[in-house]
């Protein structure tokens, strides 16, 4: 007996409570807005605690009353930012052992493909993956499970072919499916003009470690997202450079 | 000097600052064994609150 309850009741209280805190700090560190909004309702509930302990009269209740309201207020403004960070904190440590990255070949296949869409103005938007999985998407896509060739990929992005809209997932040296659909990027930092093809391939890199490569239709620019960052590479040895760096 | 002005007279929004959140993201993932010690710190606190404080 500890402080008159049992102890194993004790230690299942506190491992119940660790896994539950360790969850909310993986979930927190997953997404930075996510973490500095946190951080401000951190900031008031120490405010709320210091004018309860003190008694203030005016900011005591308010305080208290903020707070009591304030993980409601979070989960409706953040709800698409929960949504993103709980598919990162389940997903995330899917397929770490086993990691298979693409061949030589794969790689000028895919640089290839780009720069000749690039040249023909032909919208494209492949996904390389690396240690997280992407089979939730490849499973609502069309599975294909075939080598990748130059060839291939140029067929699949053909305009007005079942197979042109959406994204290739690239597992290896495999294509995994064909016209995959990403959930879409809502960063307010890039221009709001910018096409949906262009925000799929951001919104992956977002919640996953992959690569994507996207060509423009409207310009035949070819740009890379990563890690929730976009850079735009018309330069074929940039583009080589890039995913030599990423397929290691 | 305008970071300190920030915390005094706009303290919310210094802690609310992303670029904070940011280094602490990277340095938790830089760190990732970190955050289990978080969760432990955090588990010991509450448990030092709620069974420890109110038996003493």
């Amino acid at each position: 007996m500890l402080f008159g309850i049992p102890i194993w009741k004790i230690i299942v209280d506190l491992y119940i409570l660790w896994i539950i805190v360790f969850f909310l700090v993986k979930f927190l560190l997953s997404n930075k807005r996510m973490l500095s909004i946190a951080m401000s309702f951190l900031f008031i509930y120490i405010l709320s605690y210091i004018a309860n302990y003190f008694d203030f009269l005016i900011t005591a209740p308010i305080l208290s009353y903020m707070a009591e309201w304030m993980p409601i207020l979070l989960i409706v403004i953040m709800a698409p930012d929960i949504r993103r960070s709980l598919e990162i904190v389940w997903k995330s440590d899917a397929r770490a052992d086993t990691i298979v990255m693409g061949s030589e070949k794969t790689k000028q296949a895919i640089v290839d493909a780009a720069m000749f869409l690039s040249s023909q103005q032909i919208g494209a938007l492949m996904t390389i993956e690396k240690h997280n999985t992407l089979d939730q998407y490849a499973e609502r896509a069309i599975v294909m499970n075939s080598e990748v060739s130059k060839e291939v990929l140029i067929n699949i992005f053909t305009p007005n072919t079942p197979l042109h809209d959406g994204a290739v997932i690239i597992r290896g040296d495999q294509i995994l499916c064909a016209g995959a659909y990403f959930v879409l990027s809502d960063n307010q930092n890039f221009d709001k003009t910018m096409g949906s093809r262009h925000r799929a391939g951001l919104g992956i890199s977002e919640i996953t470690d992959s690569l994507t490569i996207i060509v423009s239709e409207e310009t035949g620019s070819v740009s890379i997202a990563v890690e929730g960052i976009m850079l735009k590479l018309n330069d074929r040895d940039k583009l080589m450079e890039y995913i030599n760096m990423f397929m290691k | 000097m305008k970071k300190l002005l920030t915390l005094i007279f706009e303290p919310i929004k210094a802690f609310s600052n992303r670029n904070v959140a940011e280094k602490i993201s990277q340095f938790f993932s830089k760190n990732k064994w970190l955050a289990y010690v978080v969760a432990l710190v955090a588990t010991l606190t509450l448990f030092v609150l709620y069974y420890v404080l109110p038996n003493l």
